[in-house]
């Protein structure tokens, strides 16, 4: 056992842990038989010992006074409810990383597969998008605008055939404009009506002096009137 | 005795905390019941004295609790120093420390203003309580150096050892001793004193 005389600085020291009963046995005998011989020391003790009890008794009259921050009941039923949870979450089995490899490909897949249904729906609506604007060339239904010279530009647009002075006459009473807007839409069914389908197209489409594609650039933002 | 025997069949007070805390670790939670009902009151007066506000007394009560049960599993069970209730009060008294280092300035500022105004205007609470010597008491306590204090409040709520107390501080049992008797004798001195009212009084 370790001795805490030959360790203690003053007697105050070995007389607080002689009064607390920490002393050990060997210790307390040899400090008990110090008191037996020197009045003095009894007397320091005396006072020590008083003086902690009235520090004790200052700490009970206070508690006595004053209520505690909250019930002790209280105190212990949240304590007991923080217990059940930490309880609670001791029992849920963790996920161990195996364990969390071993779910991950049902996610994989499922995000293969969510990215999969994206990208092809990306490559359906550009390749739409851009036969918008250019036409599908698989299609071997026949685009007719209002604009006659678009129609030109169009690969697999139907050949003119010669007109009549009658149609020529018709079709530049057609108030021609911009090929997209609602207004040349609604000519569109008037044109059609003129225009003779392709089983009835044959001839030079240029015989009557009509512009062709290879005698300029028109696109259909240019005006194919030619007015300026 | 430990084995096959639910804490709930059992007076907590036959068996020690150390067993409590094997067998909450078991899954009984029942014996973490038996810890709080042998601790909370305890603890919460040595955080009521120690933060002398109820209020964060009532919290580093609460985030002690929680920090003991979600490291029960580090608690060394075989040591001797101390134990569980050694432990707690280490864990509380860290709170406590933890609170005072975030807001050292605020509390300086605090303390001062408090012990001002509680010595020339008792607050309501003491108002409503009328004891002038449980004010006298109040403030002798809180007048004592926060090291002295802290071990003779360690000694009387938490009734450690003054080797426990040393340990749980990191200072030397010497050290521990010498700061218990300067708090009991500053403690005298200040209870000697006239209460400040009476120094008031014409």
């Amino acid at each position: 056992m370790k001795s805490y005389l030959q360790h203690l600085e003053n007697n105050e020291a070995i007389l607080l842990m002689y009064l607390g009963n920490e002393l050990p046995a060997q210790d307390r005998a040899e400090f008990e038989q110090m008191l037996a011989s020197d009045a003095s020391l009894r007397a320091e003790m005396e006072i020590v010992r008083q003086t902690q009890q009235l520090a004790f008794d200052a700490l009970q009259s206070l508690d006595a006074v004053t209520r505690p921050p909250i019930s002790p009941m209280v105190a212990q039923r949240r304590v007991s409810r923080l217990v059940r949870e930490w309880a609670e979450r001791r029992r849920r089995p963790a996920v161990t990383v195996s364990e969390a490899r071993s779910l991950m490909p049902w996610r994989r897949i499922s995000i293969a597969a969510a990215a999969s249904l994206l990208v092809g729906f990306y490559i359906w609506a550009v390749y739409h998008h851009l036969l918008d604007f250019h036409g599908n060339p698989n299609d071997n239904a026949p685009l007719v605008s209002a604009d006659p010279f678009e129609n030109d530009l169009l690969p697999n647009a139907p050949q003119h055939r010669d007109l009549s002075d009658e149609e020529k006459l018709a079709l530049l009473s057609i108030p021609l404009g911009d090929s997209t807007s609602d207004e040349s839409n609604l000519h569109v069914a008037e044109v059609a009506a003129v225009v003779p389908s392709d089983a009835e197209n044959s001839g030079d489409a240029n015989a009557e002096g009509l512009p062709s594609a290879s005698e300029g650039s028109h696109s259909t933002d240019l005006n194919p009137t030619g007015e300026p | 005795m430990d084995a096959g025997v639910s804490s709930k069949e059992i007076t907590p007070v036959d068996v020690s905390d150390e067993t409590l805390v094997r067998r909450l670790l078991a899954g009984d939670e029942w014996a973490g019941d038996g810890l709080a009902k042998r601790h909370c009151s305890a603890l919460l007066r040595y955080l009521q004295r120690l933060v002398h506000n109820d209020q964060l007394a009532e919290e580093l009560h609460q985030q002690a609790w929680m920090s003991v049960l979600e490291n029960l599993d580090k608690f060394d069970l075989a040591s001797g120093g101390g134990g569980f209730k050694a432990w707690l009060y280490r864990i509380a008294t860290n709170k406590a420390h933890d609170h005072w280092r975030s807001r050292g300035r605020e509390k300086r500022v605090k303390e001062g203003l408090r012990l001002v105004t509680e010595e020339l205007a008792p607050d309501a609470g003491h108002r409503v309580e009328g004891a002038e010597a449980e004010a006298k008491l109040r403030a002798a306590i809180q007048l004592l150096p926060e090291s002295q204090k802290e071990i003779l409040l360690l000694r009387y709520y938490g009734n450690l050892k003054f080797v426990e107390i040393a340990e749980m501080l990191g200072c030397p049992l010497n050290t521990a001793l010498g700061r218990m008797h300067k708090a009991m004798i500053r403690l005298r001195q200040l209870l000697a004193e006239p209460a400040p009212a009476e120094s008031r009084m014409p």
